[in-house]
């Protein structure tokens, strides 16, 4: 079964930081859902296992089809546990060597992400300018009305990964749903969400999608899928042909 | 076109309106998450007057948002 590596990072050290990262976690916890409904092996490094040398070792011990990365980020770096650095643009970030990722993360888009396409990455979607959103803290992270359209486009881009899309169909599915929800909150006539469409925009607008066009993961349900009759067509032909 | 200083009094005046829109004791509640750090709508026109890079990144949003291109 394909394997879907989810990296999600915590920084209880930093109360203004561990915020963002309680969305976030939160957010990824619904992708998990996500890639255990499919079929995926999930292997999920959370806590305060979410450092370089857990990451390296889970990479370099399984083969990673797809990685679903939570963290804070800066031009040229991922940050893990307590903003610990993980990944280092022309550093480290050849250990993403082969994957196909999307980074839940501010600004790696700028260097991180160029940089480890030039590793071998296959192809990954991030972005280039702040991941920026709104919080209601007077509701449960999960339940919170002002960040749920966040969740909603995090959800979208990762359930279009984990179904096999290519780098254009994901990224062309982000920018979709940015405009799908702008669109629906724009009849709303509260004051808070002029801004949740302002914190969409800007998301949308600093998306960015890199590496090879038409590479994709495999899910699990379309292996099941077509399975059977790549069998039945294999078997028939060696039939046919006289091997069997 | 609109100058950054133009810009940034435009920035500040909707964050005044959203802020006079909230009852006082939420004005100080995170509301912002900006480059991965919480802001409450008093300490994001704090970052936009100190022209911090949070602040400067609100402005542009709120230019890019309306229309605006910023001119210098």
């Amino acid at each position: 079964m394909p394997t879907a590596l989810f990296f999600r990072s915590r920084c209880p050290s930093y109360p203004d930081h561990d915020l963002a990262s309680a969305y976030g976690n939160s957010w990824m916890l619904v992708a998990i859902t996500e890639a255990e409904a499919r079929g995926y092996t999930v292997i999920d490094i959370s806590g305060e296992s979410a450092t370089f040398e857990t990451l390296k070792s889970t990479i370099e011990n399984n083969v990673i089809d797809v990685a679903l990365i939570f963290g804070h980020g800066g031009p040229s770096t991922l940050t893990g546990h307590d903003l610990a650095t993980v990944l280092e643009a022309c550093h480290n970030d050849e250990v993403m060597s082969g994957t196909i990722s999307y980074f839940l993360s501010c600004l790696c888009g700028q260097e991180l992400l160029p940089s480890m396409i030039t590793k071998g990455a296959v192809w990954t979607v991030g972005y280039q300018d702040s991941f920026t959103f709104m919080v209601d803290t007077s509701y449960p992270v999960a339940e919170d009305p002002l960040a749920m359209p966040f969740k909603e486009l995090t959800v979208a881009i990762t359930q279009k990964i984990l179904d096999g899309a290519t780098l254009r169909e994901t990224w062309d599915a982000g920018i979709d749903k940015c405009n799908e929800l702008i669109t629906l909150l724009s009849d709303r006539p509260e004051l808070d969400y002029a801004e949740v469409i302002q914190c969409l925009q800007h998301n949308r607008d600093c998306m960015i999608g890199l590496g090879d066009e038409e590479a994709y993961v495999l899910p699990p349900m379309r292996l099941a899928a077509v399975s059977p009759e790549a069998i039945f067509l294999v078997a028939a032909f060696l039939v046919l042909t006289g091997i069997l | 076109m609109i100058s950054y200083e133009d810009a940034k009094q435009l920035t500040l005046d909707r964050l005044e309106q959203v802020k006079n829109s909230l009852p006082a004791s939420e004005r100080s509640r995170p509301r912002y998450i900006i480059q991965g750090k919480s802001f409450s709508v008093l300490s994001l026109i704090s970052e936009v007057i100190r022209n911090t890079d949070v602040g400067k990144s609100r402005v542009y949003s709120e230019m890019q948002s309306l229309g605006y291109a910023i001119s210098d």
